[in-house]
């Protein structure tokens, strides 16, 4: 009996019905598909994104070139010169740069900053046009800093009972 | 009557070449997208929504970009042979749109042959797959070119045994005349899909393995032997060989509708419905989309057909049943089962 | 030459006792940080200095002892607790780790959290022993104590917040160097170490503490905030600007070199380092460094490419024939200066010369002889004779030598604990001077006699004449006998002669004198006389090295500057670094083709030079120097040459090449130093030419005022002058006239008028150190530049408004 319902079954083309009949229902099933970039997916507060060198609420800024973030970084992508600050004497860098395109975006240099100087903004969208732009210089990572110091701020006091 | 000797006929043809292939070409271009959508939808996510309204222009983006790459020929491959085959490939597939009706009328060429030369239309098609993967001097050209001969070779016996079938009930080999037959009062019980219900599914699926597509797509298989018999073809050969299968979709996806479905006529004809009963070439146009979208339906949902279990469905399977069923065709014939035209 | 006997120590009793179970053996006397250090089983400390006397105030070295089966119940400094037989000693016992723990926690308790700003961090002798034996949270939820600083000086930076009052810098400043410069002052809290005046540290020796403090409360002024310790390269490198040839570590990034620290090598500097040597490296990267070849094209000094460069000097130098003459840098290695030797002898002249500052050549100069007593045994004379020589400007550490035998007991073994002596006890050496001007030393002078320049030959006939000299010359017998009787030139003498060990150490106002040929066969034959070693100061870094490879001539410099050559060229001197600066200019000005080949293409040379050829300096080239012991040092370049520079023997073999001179087909250093590997370790010659006389003395009149022309401690040499901390150190004088009160009164000179000195207008400083007849105007400044040389007289009158 057993054969005789599956000969039929077989002949009737039952179990290729079943096949169509799954694809029909997913042709109707809302789709996953996200429309990049009119929608994002949420990102962490802990989102480990392009570097920026914060500030003091007072305009001071944070790095005192302790080196901690140079010596940690597994990629070997920062560059730091120090010296005492012309106009006061202070520990400062002359020059910090960050090459983009050795660094793993892994965070160690921010886990190691003392001061909270150096921290890993949210932002994933940039790019760089000519050779060369991927060493970003003190200049602009101050620059980043300034302009994305609110998010950069609510992004670390949200985050803040955790570390 | 000799075509030279009016010009105007000349030229009222080419007109009518135009509007058929023209179309046709673009149809192909919207088909690839419909497919790429469908399949999408199918795999719940979105198929190309960026170039233009809703993806519409990625066919034509494809196209662009084909014909401005750049063509590499194999070492130590047959030139010649190399670009004769796309053209073998496309220029049946595009010729056999002369005999295809679209309305009680409204045909390139009423020929009286037109089965026939559907046919031997079809038949060509195989050489152009088979001297592609011949002239690519590439193992997995030769594999899927060899295969795919093999494969088209032995499911064209199951399809002109389907053929034939239609062929008796309906009396002629005119496509108009097969669809006028199935004409009646009953509506879609006239079509020639009731009595030659193994047979319909015989030709559809014939058809589907003809034109190598899921499940029946060892010939390219995508994700064993990359592109097949077309693996070495880049740039404007491959928009041919590209055209071409689809071409033939569009094709299979209107015979059956004129072979088994009634054509242009109304599934509702008799029945009083008014304006749902009138017979159209609208009908026609709906059903070659429904089968068109049933194609692709069959992508998204099978997996691909073992090579050896391709050849024993062609053989062992559709033939001995096609070969019966003419026998059976021709006992309903005889017996004027089946009402031929009104 | 004379014997000295090397050992005269006594034999070391040794002491065994366990140490964390293992047997150990020390000597007797010492205490147990020594003799685990020895055995190489740590003990963490900060107070202890294997050099500097023990002071037990940190208590981190705390061990548990166990005597007579017994522990002892209170732990025990292991720096101050000496061993004893049988004695158990534990440094991993609970007990151990808790008092050394707990130590840990109260040092960090008032120290602030500056390890990201603070220069020590990743060489901190803190923060790795607080790794290692320290707690790993803190408990302390108070406030701590802050310090204000003081500055100290352009070369040492202080932050004394940092301070953990192990006094090491205080024990460094006070025995060390001598000057009880540093001190510690109220207690408890308020405790805080200084100078409290907030004067600058003046010793010369000052940038040691940095290396001795272990916190970053002492760091390296010059170097603050550049780099970290992690991201330097250390090369090992001497100083160059004596001929003790320091050893120290350069410490470079990126190709720069940014310091300087000791390199420890018992025989030399043992673990110290000067001042001039520690901060001469910003010399190095000078405005006026030369970086490219140049070469005087109508008129004008124009850029050019080595090849064109080459071509150009060695066109020159074909146009003038034999007449060639080159002035060479005492710091210059042992390989250039043998490959320039063979050059200016295959050209066919023998003008070449390293020492700039001699007047007197009738002996051949100074001949480039090392010390007779090596530096180490300086350090265990029981007498020795200083004749013309501030030690402590010309070889820093070989003055610390000095003052170490002034202050301990030769007789007593070396091994012993240096807390145990008392000042009142000590036998140190008897230290006697004869100088120009009444110099400041660091140590206690046993006797002391100064003479103006003009008064100095009598002065050495007469201690010759104690001493029973003969004299082999019949010029100098007739002196001798014709000399005073001087009742204290016999007890020196007598004094030398009674001391198992003693040294006569010669130094820069006998080679720079016009007589000096007299003070040498004088010195010398005193020395012989008391059984003393001989130990004469080279006037210069390589000059042992230089003499054994050829580089100079019996007529000397002095001819080159009388008779100036057609062909003249120069080899990293400037022209403060010759005895009169004004003929050294007259001698590049009349030469009809000057090369200058050296690092700093100053305004001088810019002005008179046909071509500047850039070399590195010693720091930046693979080259040999020897020192005054005679110890080849052979060294790899350390920092990076700057722009076009090159080192001076590849320059030295392509125009060798171009001139087709035999002898210049080398390829590589190594075959250069192959070749005079020979002359190097040979000894120098300490006699006097064969054949040549003493010249005739010469009296002064009446009323003269000579000069005294000793080289400021920080105006040695090109580079250092060039150093800008050293140059803004107080022992930097700005030149000025120094002259006796009476002296000063008689010329009118006193209340704050300047002075006309040979037409050079120049402070005065009334100082009581400076002898009547003698005018102490410091050398090696441009202002100084015209004047006459040393011992020379001086024509003196007040600037009228």
């Amino acid at each position: 009996m057993k054969r005789v319902t599956e000969y039929l079954k077989s002949l009737l083309l039952l179990e290729l019905a079943a096949g169509l009949w799954v694809t029909l229902k997913y042709l109707f099933k809302p789709k996953y598909t996200l429309r990049f970039p009119m929608e994002t997916i949420p990102r962490s507060v802990r989102f480990r994104g392009l570097h920026a060198l914060r500030r003091y609420p007072n305009g001071e800024e944070r790095c005192i070139a302790c080196k901690l973030c140079e010596a940690v970084c597994p990629a070997l992508a920062i560059t730091i010169d120090s010296a005492p600050r012309a106009s006061d004497g202070q520990r400062r860098t002359t020059r910090y740069d960050i090459d983009l395109f050795k660094c793993i975006y892994c965070g160690f240099c921010e886990e190691s900053c003392p001061v909270d100087s150096i921290v890993l903004t949210d932002i994933l969208e940039y790019h760089m046009e000519r050779r060369g732009e991927n060493v970003i210089t003190k200049p602009q990572l101050l620059a980043m800093g300034d302009r994305f110091e609110k998010s950069i701020a609510a992004n670390r006091a949200q985050d803040a009972a955790y570390r | 009557m000799s075509m030279s000797s009016d010009p105007m006929i000349l030229l009222w043809t080419l007109a009518k070449i135009l509007v058929i292939a023209v179309p046709l070409i673009i149809a192909v271009a919207m088909y690839v997208w419909w497919e790429r959508k469908v399949i999408g939808w199918m795999h719940v996510r979105m198929g190309p929504n960026k170039i233009g309204p809703f993806g519409l222009l990625q066919a034509f983006a494809d196209v662009t970009k084909l014909l401005i790459k750049e063509i590499i020929i194999p070492t130590n491959a047959n030139r010649f042979l190399y670009f004769t085959a796309p053209l073998l490939a496309v220029i049946p597939a595009l010729a056999v749109w002369a005999i295809i009706p679209f309305d009680n009328g409204a045909v390139l060429s009423n020929a009286n042959a037109g089965v026939l030369f559907l046919l031997a239309m079809t038949s060509l098609g195989v050489y152009g797959i088979i001297l592609a993967g011949w002239a690519s001097n590439s193992r997995y050209a030769l594999l899927g070119a060899m295969r795919s001969a093999a494969q088209m070779i032995s499911y064209e016996i199951c399809m002109g045994m389907a053929l034939v079938c239609v062929l008796i009930l309906a009396g002629s080999l005119n496509f108009t005349a097969i669809v006028e037959a199935q004409a009646g009062g009953k509506g879609l019980f006239d079509w020639f899909w009731l009595p030659l219900l193994p047979m319909f599914f015989v030709y559809y699926i014939s058809g589907v393995a003809e034109t190598n597509r899921l499940p029946f797509d060892v010939a390219e298989g995508e994700s064993e032997i990359v592109a097949g018999f077309h693996v070495e073809y880049s740039g404007s050969a491959f928009a041919l060989f590209f055209l071409a299968e689809y071409a033939n979709m569009i094709l299979l996806s209107f015979l059956a509708p004129i072979l088994f479905l009634g054509g242009w006529l109304s599934p509702f004809q008799g029945w009083h419905l008014g304006w749902f009963s009138q017979p159209g070439w609208w009908w026609l146009f709906l059903k070659f989309f429904i089968f068109a979208t049933s194609l692709i339906w069959l992508r998204a949902t099978f997996p691909r057909y073992r090579y050896d279990q391709i050849m024993r469905l062609g053989w062992k399977v559709f033939i001995p049943i096609s070969i019966a069923w003419i026998f059976v065709a021709g006992l309903f014939k005889y017996f004027n089962v089946v009402t031929i035209g009104h | 030459m004379s014997a000295q006997p090397k050992d005269t120590a006594p034999p070391v009793e040794m002491v065994e006792f366990e140490v964390d179970g293992h047997p150990v053996s020390a000597p007797k006397g010492s205490m147990i940080i020594q003799a685990t250090d020895a055995a190489k089983i740590p003990v963490p400390r900060f107070c202890y200095h294997e050099k500097l006397p023990i002071a037990a105030n940190c208590r981190q070295c705390m061990v548990e002892v166990e005597m007579g089966g017994k522990l002892v119940p209170k732990p025990q400094p292991a720096c101050a607790t000496p061993i004893a037989p049988g004695m158990k000693v534990f440094t991993r016992s609970p007990n151990a780790m808790k008092w050394q723990r707990n130590t840990m926690e109260f040092l960090l308790i008032n120290h602030p959290l500056d390890c990201p700003i603070c220069d020590q961090g990743g060489e901190c002798e803190l923060q790795d022993i607080s790794m290692g034996y320290g707690r790993s949270v803190t408990r302390f939820t108070e406030r701590k104590r802050t310090v204000t600083d003081e500055n100290i000086g352009p070369l040492v930076a202080t932050e004394m917040t940092r301070c953990i009052h192990c006094t090491r810098c205080v024990r460094f400043v006070g025995e060390i160097a001598g000057t009880y410069e540093m001190g510690d002052m109220s207690r408890g809290d308020s405790h805080v170490i200084g100078t409290y005046i907030g004067r600058t540290i003046e010793s010369e020796l000052s940038g040691n503490v940095i290396d001795v403090c272990p916190v970053g409360a002492l760091t390296d002024k010059v170097f603050q905030f550049k780099a970290r310790a992690w991201e330097l390269i250390a090369k090992p490198s001497i100083g160059y600007h004596d001929a003790l040839g320091s050893n120290l570590w350069l410490h470079t990034k990126r190709g720069q070199a940014l310091r300087a620290v000791p390199r420890d090598n018992e025989a030399i500097n043992e673990c110290w380092l000067s001042d001039r040597d520690r901060y001469s490296h910003q010399g190095l990267y000078a405005d006026d460094r030369a970086e490219k070849p140049l070469i005087r094209k109508g008129g004008e000094l124009v850029e050019v490419g080595w090849d064109e460069a080459i071509a150009f000097v060695a066109d020159g130098l074909k146009k003038a024939g034999s007449d060639i003459g080159a002035l060479v840098a005492p710091m210059t290695s042992c390989e250039e200066g043998a490959l320039l030797a063979q050059l200016v002898r295959g050209l066919g002249s023998d003008r070449i010369d390293h020492r700039l500052r001699v007047q007197d050549f009738s002996d051949g100069g100074p001949s480039g002889a090392t010390f007779e007593m090596s530096v180490e045994d300086v350090a265990r004379v029981s007498a020795a004779l200083i004749i013309g020589s501030n030690v402590r400007h010309e070889m820093p550490l070989l003055n610390h030598r000095l003052r170490h035998a002034s202050r301990h007991d030769a007789s007593k073994h070396p091994a012993s604990n240096p807390a145990h002596y008392d000042i009142s006890e000590v036998h140190g050496a008897k230290i006697f001077a004869i100088n120009p001007v009444r110099f400041e030393y660091n140590f206690e002078l046993a006797g002391e006699k100064v003479f103006a320049p003009q008064d100095f030959v009598d002065a050495m006939l007469c201690t010759a004449k104690a001493a029973g000299v003969q004299g082999d010359d019949r010029a100098l017998a007739e002196a001798i006998a014709a000399a005073d009787d001087k009742e204290d030139a016999r007890q020196w003498v007598a004094a030398l002669r009674d001391a198992p060990s003693s040294v006569v150490v010669v130094g820069d106002a006998v080679t720079q004198h016009p007589q000096a040929s007299w003070l040498r066969v004088l010195a010398r034959a005193i020395a012989e006389a008391t059984n003393s070693a001989y130990n004469e100061l080279p006037s210069g870094a390589n000059a042992v090295g230089l003499a054994r490879v050829g580089a100079q001539s019996s007529s000397g410099a002095k001819a080159i500057f009388d008779h100036a050559p057609k062909a003249l060229i120069t080899w990293q001197t400037g022209s403060q670094d010759a005895s009169v600066p004004a003929a050294y200019d007259k001698a590049r000005e009349n030469a009809e083709f000057y090369v200058y080949a050296g690092a700093f293409a100053c305004d001088g040379v810019k002005r008179t030079a046909d071509a500047v050829l850039p070399l590195g300096l010693p720091p930046e080239i693979d080259g040999t120097w020897v020192n005054v012991d005679g110890i080849v040092q052979a060294l790899a370049a350390g920092s990076a040459l700057p722009g076009e520079a090159r080192p001076g023997w590849k320059v030295l073999r392509a125009l060798g090449a171009a001139l087709g001179v035999a002898g210049f087909d080398f390829v590589d250093l190594k075959d250069v130093h192959a070749r005079i590997a020979g002359d190097l370790s040979g000894q120098g010659t300490g006699d006097r030419g064969p054949g040549q006389r003493l010249p005739a003395r010469t009296t002064a009149p009446e009323g003269v005022l000579a000069r005294v022309a000793t080289v400021g401690i920080y105006r040695t040499d090109a580079v250092v002058r060039r150093a800008k901390a050293l140059q803004a150190h107080p022992l930097n004088r700005a030149p000025a006239l120094r002259i006796c009160a009476d002296d000063a009164r008689a010329l009118g000179l006193l209340g704050g008028v300047k002075a006309d000195v040979d037409g050079v207008t120049l402070p005065v400083v009334i100082d009581a150190a400076v002898p009547k007849g003698c005018a102490w105007i410091e050398a090696g400044f441009a202002a100084t530049a015209a004047l006459p040389p040393h011992g020379a007289a001086l024509s003196i009158k007040a600037v009228t408004a």
